[in-house]
């Protein structure tokens, strides 16, 4: 009857006014939920929940569910990621040529106008350290952590084999003879290069310092013109030095099959007397036999080199925002947040790792060897991101097989630089300048 | 309805009358009953082809057409190159590389898998009194573990610095590969191929004893009877009694080696260098890790085209097995 509810009516209303408030309340809930991708190991998994928490609490409504990942799982799954229709909203990232790669797909939020508000990031992280993430003048990353890579050696192993710490790379070569002829079964150096990324880390060096760091930065990003990739002599002499390395006996056996976790152990464990390392590490290492024995030095400068021989490896990771995130003003203020000075510290006090905002560090309360590395990190003018991340892509994979097979001679220094630059040719035909 | 040896008028005229019997029959009002009958059909078997639709059809479709283009996941818009990524396979070194060293699981795989384990299997059937479930599991074991686990595991016992095996070799008096068994060019694969094959033998032995417990007794007490000794028996009862399971084990094994991708990845990365890459593991690296996602799908179609003939001759395998 027209104007009349009968009860079956009310309760269908009734049903489909539960059912209505039911997909509001849902849809409410999930824009408040924010989808957030993490590197690393099961520490930086309780650092993050501690994040997650303090957010939540300062941003009622709001849930922040965070994966973790493990390194190479975590390349791929990214890239697979940010192609779904629902990508993370915030994710962890590196430097250089990833991002911009990421950046010129459109794969990115501009994150510029939100750092210019009162008392976010630009005012707290130092622009240095920011401008790893800048594309064509816009700003796609907030970098959270920073860190040089030192070398980090056995302090009585040094004592007891009369080795002194090498003042230049030459010396260095010669510490290497010295600790084979005095402890053959010691390995000078630790290289764990299963993974490819690690012999990477020490050609990246030698490449800045060989060649000198503007252009290095205009090969890696194709700058240069075509022909003049990647045709510097000194990258041949980068590589050769790092065969001088292996000759010498500086690497411990087999490191191509070595993976980066047993050489950390070797060293550890005082089977290899130095390892090139970063503050990241200094967490585990407190709970090793090393521990309090092991001292820092920065890779001494090669002689005659063209390039800063001040330079230093280094390692930055930074949040970064999908272009596609349905909730980019929440995203924004968890990067915000996470790289407030409250959480930066929490980061030094709970991981060891360096923050890339200090402002909320009390340096009296830094612990003598986050001291020393820091310090180097200061002294350094120059860091040296590794070519695995600020390379193009063809480029990188070239070195990080190369590095492998230069290693077990199988191919030379020349024959990997004519490869690197026909896979420069490559992607500067898909990329273009 | 006509049914054999009906004596009905089988000439044209006869067959039209018949036909317009059938579609008077075939009215709407008669059709209800057939859609009754097709309906229940339709609803148990659409979810099956919704899901082969969206999820191999659809993809296959797609991989395919996207092997025509250039395009990646880190670059915006995509570029028709026709069979571009097809011609570039002919010349790509690390193709080749790949091809081998899928070849090299694949021999090998058919020779240790399946070969070891007929011999295995035989062994349990009738060689073994006593503790043939004991033997069983520990020969299957390697099957349940994750190979993401298996690898790491083989990892450390290939270590050049503290693995197992380097202490054994050297134990034994010989010198193992200066740059360890995995970081050596000529090693790699075969060092993979170990794990790979230890990993999966379990299960074709699995596969290949239930076949043999199927053969009738007697045909082995008629062998004996005939002095048979146990090789011979073994030659001429148990092959020829689980003939047809032994060649769709060969078939399941060369799809295996063709897709192999898992335990590379985990030892090895492909590498030293692209040593020890096999296809599957180029066409990862060229889709997320270099941006070729039409290259990767070329590879993709190459591996499928290499898999297709086996998947074919292991369908006719099992028809004539029922």
């Amino acid at each position: 009857m027209k104007g009349s509810v009968t009860p079956m009516t009310g309760r269908f209303h009734w049903h489909l006014s539960a059912f209505m408030a039911a997909l509001l309340f849902s849809a409410a809930a999930s824009a408040q939920t924010l989808q957030v991708w993490m590197l690393g190991p099961s520490t930086v998994r309780d650092y993050m929940s501690y994040v997650t928490k303090a957010f939540e609490k300062e941003n009622p409504g709001a849930t922040v569910k965070v994966e973790m990942y493990p390194n190479e799982a975590f390349k791929e799954q990214i890239q697979i990621g940010l192609q779904s229709p629902n990508p993370p909203d915030v994710f962890y990232y590196w430097p250089g040529e990833r991002t911009d790669v990421l950046a010129r797909a459109g794969a990115l939020a501009d994150l510029t106008d939100y750092g210019k508000r009162p008392g976010w990031w630009d005012e707290r992280i130092p622009d240095k350290l920011l401008e790893g993430y800048r594309y064509q003048g816009h700003q796609y990353g907030v970098p959270f952590e920073a860190f040089g890579y030192d070398m980090y050696y056995n302090k009585p192993f040094y004592a007891a084999h009369d080795l002194a710490i090498p003042k230049t790379m030459d010396e260095l070569l010669a510490m290497c003879r010295a600790s084979r002829s005095k402890a053959p079964a010691i390995a000078p150096i630790a290289l764990g290069n299963s993974e490819r990324w690690m012999l990477v880390h020490l050609i990246s060096l030698w490449n800045q310092r060989m060649v000198g760091a503007d252009k290095v930065e205009s090969d890696y990003t194709l700058q240069s013109p075509a022909d003049q990739l990647y045709t510097d002599p000194g990258y041949v002499s980068a590589l050769q030095l790092t065969l001088k390395m292996r000759d010498a006996g500086c690497f411990n056996s087999g490191p191509n099959a070595t993976s980066p976790d047993v050489a950390t152990a070797l060293f550890e464990n005082g089977r290899a007397a130095a390892m090139q390392m970063s503050p990241a590490y200094l967490d585990s290492l407190r709970t090793t036999p090393i521990n309090g024995k092991f001292g820092i030095y920065p890779f001494p400068p090669i002689p005659g080199a063209h390039g800063s021989q001040l330079s230093l490896s280094a390692t930055e990771s930074a949040l970064l925002m999908s272009s596609k995130s349905q909730h980019k003003e929440l995203a924004a203020r968890f990067i915000n947040f996470m790289t407030s000075d409250a959480m930066e510290a929490a980061l030094l006090k709970q991981l060891g790792r360096i923050p890339a905002n200090m402002h909320g560090v009390d340096a009296a309360t830094l612990s003598a060897d986050v001291r020393m590395s820091l310090d180097d990190t200061a002294a350094a003018n120059t860091l040296v991101f590794s070519i695995d991340n600020v390379a193009t892509p063809e480029v990188a994979n070239v070195y990080l097989n190369g590095g492998q097979e230069l290693l077990n001679g199988t191919v030379t220094p020349e024959q990997l630089m004519d490869r690197v630059r026909a896979a420069a040719r490559d992607d500067l035909a898909k990329f273009g300048h | 309805m006509l049914e054999r040896g009906d004596s009905r008028d089988m000439s044209e005229e006869g067959l039209r009358q018949q036909l317009s019997v059938y579609r008077t029959q075939a009215s709407p009002a008669a059709a209800l009953p057939r859609i009754g009958r097709w309906l229940p059909r339709l609803v148990l078997l659409g979810p099956a082809c919704a899901v082969l639709l969206i999820f191999v059809a659809y993809p296959a479709v797609l991989a395919v057409w996207n092997s025509f283009f250039a395009f990646g996941l880190d670059r915006p818009g995509r570029v028709y190159v026709g069979l571009q990524n097809y011609a570039r396979m002919l010349s790509d070194p690390v193709i080749r590389r790949s091809l081998i060293n899928n070849v090299i699981i694949l021999v090998s795989s058919v020779t240790v898998q399946v070969g070891g384990g007929l011999i295995l299997a035989a062994l349990i059937d009738q060689g073994i009194r006593r503790g043939k479930a004991f033997y069983q599991i520990v020969i299957f074991l390697p099957v349940i573990i994750s190979s993401t686990a298996v690898g790491l595991l083989w990892q450390m016992i290939y270590d050049p610095n503290v693995g197992l095996l380097n202490a054994v070799v050297t134990w034994l008096g010989f010198v193992p590969p200066p740059a360890g068994w995995l970081g050596d060019p000529d090693l790699a694969i075969w060092a993979v191929a170990v794990v790979s094959n230890w990993t999966h033998t379990g299960l074709m032995m699995v596969i290949l004893l239930a076949a043999m417990q199927a053969i009738p007794e007697e045909l082995y007490q008629a062998a004996r009877l005939d002095r048979a000794t146990p090789r011979r028996a073994f030659l001429h009862v148990t092959v020829p009694g689980v003939l047809n399971v032994i060649l769709a084990c060969v078939l399941f094994t060369m799809i295996g080696a063709l897709k192999t991708f898992d335990t590379v990845y985990v030892l090895t990365r492909g590498g030293p260098g692209n040593a020890s890459q096999v296809l599957a593991g180029d066409m990862i690296q060229n889709a997320f890790f270099l941006g070729n996602m039409g290259y990767a799908s070329a590879i993709a179609i190459l591996i499928v085209l290499l898999a297709l003939p086996l998947g074919f001759m292991q369908m006719r395998v099992s028809r004539s097995e029922t």
